[in-house]
This record gives structure tokens, C-alpha cells and sequence, in this order.
């Protein structure tokens, strides 16, 4: 695949108008996601009220790639319970690292834009940030003490902390 | 230097690397040893533990050949040739800025395209055919001086050509045109 093909319009679209852009007030859960090699730079907080996501925002300074993911997954799993959000974190990581297949059965639907990236293995870190950002989040620890104890992530920071 | 990789040069004065202990033990870096005494070999043996990366060292000899074939001057002149012209073609593209002007500089070109990361920049002359390097360049304080999370850069070397630069140019107007 091209990367010509990865910046496509919807992608870009994503990267100039980001949905949910910015941060809760009181997020129950929140995370700070970072890729020191780049220096993409996101912050992910949500609102979760009966296992579901009710809430979420994201902010930060990255990448086209980065952002138009972060934009793209906060529209996605808005609404959804968090088991399904957490499937599709499991399923974005599966297709941007080649184990799973985009054409096959998954939950993904527009997300497959970013298919591509797994031929770039110096993009798969932008564009799974959001992702292991938000999955952070939410395996935050119910009390801040844990702040910045937790790094789910070899290879990146990523601070959480939850309530 | 278009050499093998893994394999590099020290270069020191003989009265300091005579009195500079070896790094590592192992064969031909030793003249006796007893329990009471060891007598390391003379220089450069003392540092040549072991069994030497045999074909890297040839393949390097051959480059050194290759490049005083060449001559250094020339190869200095035609980098730096290559360099002040990528640096004036990069200036006159609106919204390009260059980083780093220092009189003398090596043969390098680091710049941003205004609005637009160096990562996505760097995919996108990938796919125009066109290598650079993206990201911090392991100069972090250098980066925050001048406010940015990362610069692309275009560096120039005895193979390179005009035209190249030419491909460059164009490469980094398809990304503008790219991001609209």
C-alpha cells in the first residue's frame, strides 16, 4: 500500500477539524500519552457511567497521524460500553501491527484508514497512541495515588489516573 | 564513508593511548600473563581483543581507497555545493523554514513545512522517493530552542545530484499540496 493512500481524506479532515477535541472538567478517568522518539504529546480523559462511555476528550500536540486517530477513536467508542471499547483497542493494535487482517470480521468500520500504518514501523507508534493512551485510562487505578506508576506501554510514557 | 557498518577508527595520540587501559580482555590483546603479572600487548593490539571483524575491516580499506580516489576536496566541494543550492531552493517555497545556518556547516538541511509535522512530511517524500531523516535528532535542547517537536532533514553526500535537489523541491510542494 501506498502512504499516499494513508493520508487520505478522511484522515486529513480528521487532522484539521479533530472531534471531541479538549478535556473534561471532572474526568472519571484520564490518561497522558506520550511517544518521546516523536514527541507526540496526547492527553485522553473521559467520563464512564455504567460501563459505558459516556464522555470523552482528547487534547495535545502530534502528528497528522496521531491526532486523526485520537479524532477518529474518541468518535467511535463514544457511547460504547467500555468491554467494546477495550475490543477495539485490542483490534486497532491487531491491524496497525499485521495480526489482524482489516478485510476479515472486526468492529473497526472507517477506522481501516489507518491499515496502512503497518507498513510504516515508524508510524505504528503515532498512529496506536490514542489507543494505548485511552486504554491506560481505563485501567486507572480508582484512586490517584497510582499516578504515574502505570506503564501498560514498553516504550512510552503513559501516566494515568483515575477516581 | 560508505563503508561497512560496524566497524569505526580511533584515532589518538600514542603517548595517551599508551597509558589507557584496554576495555576488554581477549586474544592478541595480551603479550604474558602469569599470576603474578600481566604484560598487555603494545598499541593498537591492546585494544584489538579478540577476533577482528575481518570483513568489515576490508570492506572499510577499500573506502578509504575509494574515497582518496576521489579526493576529499572534491567530495567537500561537491557537498557543499549540493548544500547551499538545496538551501536556496528550500527558501523559496513559502511556508518552508531552515534550521541552522552556521558558516562552514556539514552538508545538512533541516527544515519544517509550516502547519504540518515532520513525521507526516517525512512519509510523504518516502512516497515521492525521496529519503530523509524526521524527528529530534537526538538534539532534544536544540529542538526546544527553536519551539519545535521535530525538523525534517535532507543531507547530501558524494552520490547525490542536482537533480535530486530538484526532486526535493517537488516532493516538498505534493506534501503542501497533500495537507491543502
Amino acid at each position: 500500500m501506498k502512504t499516499k493512500q494513508l493520508y487520505q481524506e478522511v484522515i486529513l479532515d480528521h487532522n484539521k477539524k479533530p472531534r471531541n477535541w479538549g478535556h473534561l472538567d471532572a474526568p472519571s478517568h484520564k490518561a497522558e500519552g506520550l511517544n518521546p522518539l516523536c514527541g507526540d504529546h496526547i492527553w485522553v480523559s473521559l467520563n464512564v457511567a455504567d460501563s459505558r462511555v459516556a464522555e470523552i476528550a482528547f487534547e495535545g500536540e502530534s502528528c497528522a497521524i496521531c491526532k486523526a486517530s485520537a479524532s477518529m477513536m474518541t468518535s467511535k467508542v463514544k457511547g460504547k460500553s467500555v468491554d467494546e471499547a477495550e475490543q477495539l483497542v485490542e483490534e486497532f493494535r491487531g491491524m496497525t501491527t499485521g495480526s489482524l487482517d482489516a478485510s476479515g470480521s472486526n468492529h473497526l468500520g472507517h477506522l481501516t484508514v489507518f491499515e496502512g500504518v503497518k507498513d510504516l514501523p515508524s508510524r505504528v507508534k503515532c498512529a496506536v497512541l490514542p489507543w494505548h493512551t485511552l486504554h491506560a485510562a481505563l485501567h486507572a487505578e480508582t484512586s490517584t495515588s497510582t499516578e504515574g506508576d502505570e506503564d501498560p506501554v514498553p516504550g512510552s510514557g503513559i501516566a494515568t489516573s483515575g477516581r | 564513508m560508505c563503508g561497512p557498518t560496524g566497524i569505526g577508527i580511533l584515532y589518538g595520540k600514542a603517548s595517551w593511548l599508551e597509558k589507557m587501559q584496554p576495555y576488554e580482555g581477549g586474544g592478541d590483546m595480551i603479550l604474558s600473563v602469569s599470576f603474578e603479572k600481566t604484560t598487555y600487548n603494545t598499541i593498537p593490539y591492546k585494544f584489538e581483543a579478540g577476533t577482528p571483524p575481518i570483513a568489515a575491516a576490508i570492506g572499510l580499506g577499500a573506502a578509504v581507497d575509494y574515497l582518496e580516489s576521489i579526493g576529499m576536496d572534491a567530495v567537500t566541494a561537491h557537498e557543499h555545493s549540493l548544500t547551499a543550492q538545496a538551501t536556496e531552493a528550500l527558501s523559496d517555497i513559502d511556508g518552508v523554514r531552515i534550521y541552522g545556518g552556521a558558516p562552514g556547516k556539514a552538508a545538512v538541511v533541516s527544515f519544517n513545512i509550516e502547519g504540518i509535522h515532520a513525521h507526516d512530511v517525512g512519509t510523504i517524500l518516502n512516497d515521492e522517493g525521496v529519503a530523509v531523516r524526521t524527528g529530534h535528532h537526538c538534539a532534544q535542547p536544540v529542538m526546544q530552542r527553536f519551539g519545535v517537536p521535530a525538523t525534517a532533514r535532507a543531507s547530501f553526500y558524494l552520490y547525490n545530484t542536482v537533480e535530486e535537489i530538484d526532486q526535493l523541491v517537488a516532493a516538498v510542494r505534493r506534501v503542501q499540496q497533500i495537507f491543502g
